[in-house]
């Protein structure tokens, strides 16, 4: 009790790690920030999730030219880089059907719900490869997510019944939307090889 | 440009929250124990758990009500509050005491208790066995259909 100094930790002496987490979290939960902030962040983050896709897809783009265009182009990186962007779709759309399926009163709950969010975004890695043709793959996964995220709406209507608070009718709206929006992209892209040449040949020619 | 802003207004109606826990002691043997959102909205639904602390002993569980409130008997053991509102959000908070203390036969025989084994949930461990099979499985299938295209190649080359 001689009132010495113990340790001292400045609020700026912290590792990066520290930043890097405290920016997730605060990302993550945005605590007592305004909607306008929100929405701005989340177009912000949207932009940049974009721009590193876009980025991709010209990457992938640039390799397979290295082959001829009739040739199949089979590329890791770029199964990979479906299953990231095309596959979270569906795995997302999981995760809400399960939070109304699942019992309330299940032991661990949450981390069933995880599981299967993963395992499903991994099983939409193991469809990607196993498809030769790419553009089926996605065309498949998105009718997969546009088809469990218009299920989630009715098992939430099934299970609770119709809620009128703004707020949720708000969000089963827009789970509808995006699952119908899904299901109209996954109709409106080519699968076979002479279709997808002649997609974007129509594509050019408007321009 | 309708469409546009539209568009742009949806993460409006699905911005991120936290799940606050309000604990009171009622000074009669019971607790009052509420959830609400950051953003004012109550927790009505979510799952409250009075869990044993020391082992995985669930010693009460309700949900909330439509008043987002409730109102518990305290344990005699040594607890911890969790309010378990859906994915990423979970709030833990420990147990407040009884007027007279915990009961002390339960701190003593927790002292003279064999240390448990930690064994992994069935969750973990069935979502664990179920990832390593998907990725073996990828691996494979991305191994097979490499070979397949590369003989499909070398066909068309001769």
């Amino acid at each position: 009790m001689d009132g010495s100094l113990i340790a001292e930790q400045g609020v700026l002496g912290r590792s990066w790690s520290v930043y890097a987490a405290e920016a997730t979290f605060f990302l993550h939960f945005l605590a007592g920030v305004d909607s306008i902030s929100r929405t701005i962040v989340a177009l912000m983050m949207l932009g940049c999730a974009l721009a590193i896709g876009f980025g991709v897809m010209l990457w992938l783009e640039k390799e397979s030219r290295k082959f001829e265009s009739n040739t199949l182009f089979y590329h890791g990186f770029g199964r990979l880089a479906l299953s990231v962007m095309v596959g979270v779709l569906p795995a997302t759309a999981l995760l809400f059907v399960v939070q109304w399926l699942l019992p309330f009163d299940m032991i661990d709950r949450v981390l069933w719900q995880k599981g299967l969010f993963y395992n499903a975004w991994l099983a939409t890695l193991f469809w990607s490869f196993y498809r030769l043709n790419s553009y089926q793959a996605a065309r498949e996964l998105l009718a997969l997510g546009g088809v469990l995220f218009i299920v989630a709406v009715g098992v939430h209507y099934y299970r609770v019944g119709f809620v009128g608070i703004a707020s949720v009718i708000g969000v089963n709206c827009a789970l509808f939307f995006v699952g119908s929006i899904l299901l109209f992209i996954a109709q409106k892209l080519p699968a076979s090889f002479e279709k997808r040449v002649s997609f974007w040949l129509r594509k050019k020619e408007q321009v | 440009m309708k469409k546009i802003v539209w568009l742009l207004s949806l993460p409006l109606w699905m911005y991120a929250h936290t799940l606050l826990l309000h604990v009171g002691d009622n000074e009669d043997g019971t607790i009052s124990i509420k959830g609400e959102f950051s953003t004012g909205e109550g927790a009505s639904g979510a799952l409250v758990k009075l869990k044993a602390l020391g082992s995985e002993e669930i010693l009460m569980q309700q949900r909330l009500p439509n008043s987002s409130e409730i109102v518990l008997e305290i344990p005699k053991t040594p607890y911890e509050i969790i309010l378990d509102g859906g994915p990423g959000h979970q709030v833990h908070r420990e147990g407040i005491a009884p007027k007279g203390g915990f009961a002390k036969n339960t701190s003593v025989s927790s002292k003279n208790a064999t240390p448990q084994t930690y064994t992994f949930p069935l969750a973990l461990r069935v979502s664990l066995a179920l990832a390593l099979i998907l990725l073996i499985a990828t691996i494979t299938i991305s191994i097979y259909n490499t070979r397949l295209v590369i003989r499909s190649i070398e066909k068309k080359k001769a």
